[in-house]
C-alpha cells in the first residue's frame, strides 16, 4: 500500500522542519497543512496508508472523526501527535525537542505496527483442512465449492485464512505443506506430480 | 536511511551492506579498491555515476526511488545490467543453491522423503524462473531496444512489435517472488529436522540471498525500467 505523510500543524516552521527531517528517510509524498479543514481538498485520496501528524492541540476526537469521515473509508489512517516536550510521550507521539533520529525511529515503529502480522498462529480448522487438501489436489475454487457445498466466496475466504495462518502463498507451496502433513494419500499419487 | 553518495568510499558500501558484493561485480568493479570513492571508480571504469548510485541505493533501501533527474541514464545500461544479473543467477546462484541442497540431502538421516519434496519444489521453481528470465531476454528486452532505436532515429517500430507494450510484455513477478518465500518458510517452519543443521543453514543462507537479489531485480524492472519505457511509449504515441 502506498503511503502518504500528512503533517497538520499551525506553525510553518514545525511543518517544514518535520518534513525536512522525515523526507530524508521516508520517500513518500508529503502534504503540509496549517489546519485540519484544509484536508477537504484531498478528499479524493484512496487506497493509501495515511500517516497523519497532528499538533497536540489538534489531536481531538472531533478532528479524528472529521478525518475519518473524509478519508477513513477509502484509506488506512494512522495518527501521530506532535508535542512540544518529550515528557510522558506515548508510542504514537513525537516531540519537537527530540533528536531527528529518535523522531524517525518512532515513525518507523508506528509504520511497522500496521503491517499485517502472521504471528497469531492457530491451527487450521477442519473446514480449512478440507479446502487445503482439495487445493493441493489441483482443484479450482469452483470445483472446491461444488465438492464441499459452499459458495465460491467462502472458498476464497478459507484460502485467504489458510495462507495467513501458514505463511504460504503459492499453490505449490500449499501442496508441499499438505503432503508434509500427510493430508494427501501419497501411496496412490506421485507427490511430485502435484507440485 | 541515508543513501550512498558520489563521495562515499566504495569500501564503505561493502562494509555497510555486504550483499552489494555481486552487485558491484556486475559493474566490473573488483575488490582491492583502497580508499577510492564511488565517483572515482565510476570515472575510471567509465560507468554512469547516477546509474550506479541508483542501483546500489535501490538494493539497499526498498523504498528508494530515484528522483526524475537521476533516471536520465539510458535503458540500454539498465538492460545490460539486468542481463548480467540473469547470468549471475544461471551461472552462479542456481548451481550454488543446488550444491548446498545436495549436501543437505546427503546429510539426511532416516526417511528423507520430505527433503526430496523440497527438492521437487525447488526444481519446479527453477523451471518457472528460468522461463521468466528467457521471456524477458527474448521478448521484453529486444522490444525495449527496438523501441528506443525507433524513438532516437525517429523511425517506425518494426512490424513485429506493433502490438507490444511494456505493460503487457513484462511477465508478472508476484509468482516467482511468492514461491521462493514459500520454499524458505516451509523449511524454516514445517520441515522435520532430519538433516545436519549447518548444511541446512548454508542452504537457507543461499535462498535468503537469492530472494533478496530477486526482489531487488524485480523492483528495478517494475519501477525503473517500466517507467522509462512508458515514457518513450508515450512520447512515440504523441510524437
Ligand atoms: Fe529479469
Ligand atoms: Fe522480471
Amino acid at each position: 500500500m502506498d503511503k502518504r505523510f500528512i503533517i497538520i500543524h499551525p506553525f510553518e516552521v514545525i511543518r517544514k522542519g518535520l518534513w525536512a527531517i522525515l523526507r530524508e528517510t521516508f520517500h513518500h509524498e508529503f502534504i503540509l497543512l496549517p489546519r485540519v479543514e484544509a484536508l477537504k481538498d484531498y478528499s479524493g485520496l484512496q487506497q493509501l496508508h495515511l500517516l497523519v501528524f497532528l499538533s497536540e492541540s489538534l489531536r481531538t476526537s472531533e478532528n479524528e472523526k472529521f478525518i475519518h469521515h473524509l478519508l477513513g473509508a477509502e484509506n488506512k489512517v494512522q495518527y501521530l501527535t506532535i508535542k512540544h516536550l518529550a515528557d510522558n510521550l506515548t508510542a504514537d507521539s513525537i516531540a519537537i525537542e527530540q533528536a531527528a533520529t529518535i523522531i524517525i525511529d518512532t515513525v518507523k515503529c508506528q509504520l511497522e505496527q500496521l503491517k499485517p502480522q502472521n504471528n497469531q498462529f492457530s491451527d487450521l480448522s477442519e473446514r480449512e483442512k478440507d479446502v487445503l487438501q482439495l487445493v493441493a489436489l489441483g482443484h479450482s475454487n469452483k470445483e472446491i465449492a461444488e465438492k464441499l457445498f459452499i459458495s465460491i466466496h467462502t472458498v476464497i475466504s478459507h484460502r485467504k485464512n489458510i495462507t495467513e495462518k501458514l505463511g504460504i502463498k503459492s499453490i505449490s507451496g500449499l501442496t508441499v505443506y499438505a503432503i508434509l502433513n500427510k493430508m494427501i494419500d501419497t501411496e496412490h499419487i506421485d507427490p511430485t506430480s502435484l507440485i | 536511511m541515508n543513501h550512498y553518495k558520489p563521495t562515499d568510499k566504495l569500501a564503505k558500501l561493502i562494509h555497510t551492506n555486504h550483499f552489494l558484493l555481486p552487485v558491484i561485480n556486475r559493474f566490473g568493479f573488483r575488490l582491492g579498491f583502497k580508499d577510492k570513492t564511488v565517483e572515482q571508480v565510476c570515472q575510471e571504469q567509465n560507468i554512469d555515476l547516477n546509474f550506479f548510485l541508483t542501483i546500489v541505493n535501490t538494493y539497499t533501501d526498498e523504498d528508494y526511488f530515484p528522483q526524475n533527474e537521476l533516471v536520465s541514464f539510458s535503458p540500454v545500461l539498465l538492460i545490460d545490467y539486468l542481463i548480467k544479473t540473469h547470468e549471475y543467477y544461471r551461472n552462479y546462484l542456481f548451481p550454488e543453491v543446488e550444491r548446498r541442497l545436495e549436501r543437505l540431502l546427503s546429510s539426511c538421516q532416516g526417511t528423507c522423503d520430505d527433503l526430496q519434496l523440497i527438492k521437487s519444489f525447488y526444481n519446479k521453481y527453477k523451471e518457472e524462473l528460468l522461463k521468466h528470465l528467457e521471456e524477458e531476454e527474448q521478448n521484453v528486452f529486444p522490444y525495449v531496444l527496438a523501441l528506443l532505436k525507433a524513438y532516437e532515429n525517429k523511425q517506425a517500430l518494426p512490424k513485429k512489435y506493433a502490438n507490444y507494450s511494456m505493460k503487457s510484455t513484462e511477465p508478472e513477478h508476484t509468482n516467482v517472488d511468492q514461491k521462493i518465500y514459500d520454499l524458505k518458510n516451509i523449511v524454516i517452519k514445517y520441515l522435520e529436522p532430519t538433516y545436519d543443521d549447518n548444511d541446512c543453514n548454508e542452504f537457507l543462507f543461499a535462498i535468503f540471498q537469492f530472494e533478496k537479489d530477486l526482489l531487488d531485480h524485480a523492483r528495478i524492472e517494475d519501477k525503473i525500467l517500466l517507467i522509462q519505457v512508458l515514457e518513450i511509449e508515450n512520447a512515440i504515441q504523441h510524437g
